[in-house]
């Protein structure tokens, strides 16, 4: 019969036949079982759970798969472990990055210093967590741009996950004329803090006179708002404030100096242009 | 302005106008109030209009699940006391539109102003929707459009004199119940070790009042789930 025709060694067709079920087989079942644990998962843990979760059986049953047909392949796997032994000195030398990626990769789903979707700064590449895969994490930086960064990259870099928490502060110096009343204006941009929904009660927002510049009497803003809405926040209240000092005659200045000419006897001021 | 209407409807009230308009076999739903305006189409629909008050968390962004509120005054509560004082919350309403293949959110306002807040610190505590109200012994008098009243049993099993000046609620446990004159929820406030749990009864201030459709609906997960644990301190 043309299935115990002998191919190599004691291998015949039907091993090989038995061998390519087994791996289809498994890779179905590993494939089907990954669509049915979304599925099941989906409304109980976040995305970045599934997908760990996911993974670990897909590579699983994989894994089980390959020892099981090994045999039937003729691979002798005590004979591996020997072999492995030499071959794995020489493969670890080659691989140290590999590994080294591999193993960076594992601290980084157990330490979980960033999650998929979160926005961070990895030494210098923001962006947008797409995935964090066993090798590697990649981000979707926020132009667009897609950026694969090597595990042992990443676990050894600063990272700053600008997510973590639920409040972020963000930070405006206005600058006023030393003729306009500090008091009026402070008491204008807190008006407008208070009124808007997504400055947050507390943490408390400040708003005090932090210097006496040489061109205008600096006014320190510091308004704390939920992280998902933050950017939207700073964008939206800056130009509201510059808008409201203006309409109550506060004037932000240009930069300008007061010039006396040596040579006047009278030493006439020469006034700043009123721009 | 709360309860359960028929198709067509106009609504001109508190500063509110909404209307369910005939356009041909459809229906456009318009609002307008001082929040903003909306417009909708609604396709081969419905039978039903339900205008209810909902839990609070919905508006200007649906956020958090969670609501603070704040005492004026703080409440100083003697060892192992029970006592009930009541609070204002805010209301938002909204407007469902109900068949026989069942309810649909089609609008949520408020005539409130909206806050939000930190409980606990930005690093490890929890988003808020901010609420500041005065405590009564009595129930208050309240426009139901903008405010309704939470009866509030507290119990301290502590051995120590308590000092109140918070509560947080969850959304998911609020159980509201309305009438003419009132939105009101009743809840409990349990102190024991030092750690405060909130939770809702699902029973009406008076009797008579009709319960409210709910928006956010709890499931099998504890992050949703109905009662809060108060972590951060009251």
């Amino acid at each position: 019969m043309i299935l115990n025709k002998v191919v190599y060694a004691n291998v015949t067709l039907l091993d090989l036949l038995i061998v390519g079920i087994i791996l289809v087989v498994a890779l179905s079942a590993a494939k089907g079982l990954s669509i049915y644990l979304r599925r099941f998962l989906k409304e109980k843990l976040s995305k970045e759970h599934i997908e760990i979760i996911v993974r670990l059986v897909d590579y699983s049953i994989v894994a089980v798969a390959v020892l099981m047909v090994l045999p039937m392949l003729g691979l002798n796997l005590s004979g591996l472990l020997v072999a492995g032994g030499i071959a794995g000195l020489a493969i670890g030398f080659a691989s140290q990055s590999i590994v080294g990626n591999m193993i960076s990769g594992l601290f980084l789903i157990v330490e979980r210093p960033i999650k998929i979707g979160n926005s961070v700064d990895i030494d210098g590449t923001a962006g947008i967590v797409e995935d964090i895969r066993i090798m590697s994490t990649t981000l979707r930086t926020f132009d667009g741009l897609f950026v694969r960064i090597p595990n042992q990259k990443v676990f050894t870099a600063n990272i700053t996950n600008f997510v973590a928490n639920i409040a972020r502060r963000f930070e405006y110096i206005i600058g006023i004329r030393y003729s306009d009343d500090a008091d009026k204006a402070i008491g204008l941009i807190r008006k407008l803090i208070s009124d808007h929904p997504l400055t947050l009660v507390s943490p408390e927002p400040q708003v005090f006179v932090d210097s006496l510049g040489d061109n205008s009497v600096n006014i320190i803003v510091r308004i704390w708002a939920p992280t998902s809405d933050w950017f939207s926040v700073k964008a939206e209240l800056l130009w509201k404030i510059k808008q409201a000092l203006e309409k109550e005659g506060i004037e932000i200045p240009f930069p300008q100096r007061v010039v006396w000419l040596a040579n006047d006897p009278g030493k006439t001021e020469i006034p700043a242009p009123h721009l | 302005m709360f309860g359960q209407y028929t198709f067509p409807l106009t609504i001109d009230l508190a500063g509110v106008f909404l209307a369910f308009e005939k356009a041909e076999d459809n229906f456009i739903y318009r609002r307008q109030c001082q929040e903003g305006s909306v417009t909708k189409a609604l396709l081969n629909c419905c039978s039903t209009v339900l205008i209810h008050p909902i839990e609070p968390l919905n508006t200007p962004k649906s956020l958090t699940p969670n609501l603070l509120i704040d005492f004026e005054n703080s409440v100083v509560l003697e060892p192992r006391a029970e006592q009930t004082i009541f609070l204002k919350f805010p209301v938002e309403i909204g407007v469902f539109i109900s068949s026989t293949q069942g309810q649909q959110l089609v609008d949520v306002f408020s005539l409130q102003k909206q806050k939000f807040t930190v409980y606990g610190e930005p690093s490890d505590g929890v988003l808020c929707k901010h609420w500041k109200s005065a405590v009564y012994t009595d129930i208050p008098d309240t426009n139901p459009c903008l405010e309704g009243v939470l009866e509030l049993n507290i119990t301290s099993a502590n051995t120590t004199w308590l000092e109140i000046t918070k509560v947080v609620v969850s959304a998911y446990g609020m159980k509201i119940f309305f009438d003419n004159q009132m939105v009101a929820l009743k809840g409990s406030l349990k102190i024991k070790n030092g750690i405060a749990e909130t939770d809702f009864e699902d029973a009406p201030l008076k009797t008579g009042m009709i319960r409210a459709t709910k928006n956010f609906t709890a499931r099998l997960l504890s992050t949703t789930a109905a009662k809060f644990v108060m972590e951060h301190g009251i």
